[in-house]
């Protein structure tokens, strides 16, 4: 259920703003969402008290990118249009809210991340991967585990920013060094090994080379 | 000092920030991530919704280095002049693996 602003907290986490093929960065303060766009102009609004927006029933595709494209289908009674192409994240849990037209946010969507995600290890496969793991551990065990929680919890960018590595593999990246490297699937999230700077290009590449289609 | 810039990933000035390794010519490597301000701006905001850094209040990482662009040229100028100025093993970790 949404929540007196319009907003399904229920949902849990709102992770990205998103308009058009961007991720726009936002904040919330008392009743009002702000986000800018790289332009510099800003978005200001306060969704609609009534809350009476139900959640796509587009179907989700297999998805093995963060930030795809596809196609998402609005209910037809929200004054948005019916069928718009938005980037979105993995997961049918993640809702894609339109506001009406006449908010003045128009197309806007809200990617919410709630549910867990199945955390798989593929590393066990690869010795040196796991063995490279075991060395990353020694330094930066607390802050790869803060990098996997943040994952499985929907947050697909956390730390200084996630970087393709190629493949469709991603590189999750920490503030103090720790890498994760990772996959979605539409099984949950695949671990496919650690790092820190030490060891970085060393992963990467055992990655690459055991992952990498 | 001689140097070499290896990045970890293609340098790409659309994507905020990027982590290197520097080679001296003595064979020691230090690593970096350069970052501009205008990205660490957008990750401190991206916090305000993760709760990372008491959401967005404040921001650190390891050999952070800013360049007000994020070009080759402008991180091998920064780089040249940092070994110059003898501040190589204050600004960035040194790897000894």
């Amino acid at each position: 259920m949404p929540d007196s602003h319009g907003i399904y907290t229920d949902r849990g986490t709102l992770v990205a703003i998103r308009k058009g093929d961007q991720t726009l960065p936002f904040q919330r303060i008392g009743d009002t969402y702000i986000a800018t766009e790289p332009s510099g102009n800003t978005i200001v609004w306060t969704p609609d008290q009534s809350g009476d927006i139900e959640s796509s029933s587009a179907n989700y595709p297999a998805q093995t990118d963060p930030f795809p494209n596809t196609t998402i289908s609005f209910p037809s009674d929200i004054g948005v249009d019916n069928s718009t192409s938005y980037p979105v994240y993995d997961d049918a849990d993640s809702g894609i809210y339109g506001y009406p037209a006449d908010s003045g946010v128009g197309d806007l969507g809200a990617v919410f991340n709630s549910t867990p995600r199945p955390l798989i290890s593929r590393i066990e496969g690869n010795p040196k991967l796991v063995k490279e793991a075991e060395i990353t551990g020694r330094s930066h065990q607390d802050s790869i585990d803060k990098l996997t929680a943040q994952l499985q919890n929907g947050n697909l960018n956390p730390g200084i920013g996630t970087k393709p590595i190629g493949h469709g593999l991603s590189e999750a990246r920490a503030r103090d060094g720790a890498r994760v490297y990772f996959r979605v699937t539409s099984n949950g999230i695949e671990i496919l090994g650690k790092s820190d700077k030490s060891n970085q290009q060393k992963v990467i590449n055992e990655v690459i080379k055991t992952f990498g289609r | 000092m001689n140097f070499e810039i290896q990045y970890i990933g293609k340098l790409n000035s659309n994507t905020g920030n990027i982590d290197a390794t520097i080679i001296l010519e003595n064979g020691k490597r230090f690593s970096a991530t350069f970052f501009t301000i205008e990205n660490i701006n957008e990750i401190i905001n991206s916090y305000k919704c993760t709760g990372e850094c008491l959401s967005g209040k404040y921001f650190w990482a390891s050999d952070l280095i800013i360049v007000n662009s994020l070009d080759q040229e402008t991180i091998y100028r920064t780089i040249r002049d940092i070994i110059d100025n003898n501040e190589i093993n204050f600004a960035c970790s040194e790897i000894t693996q």
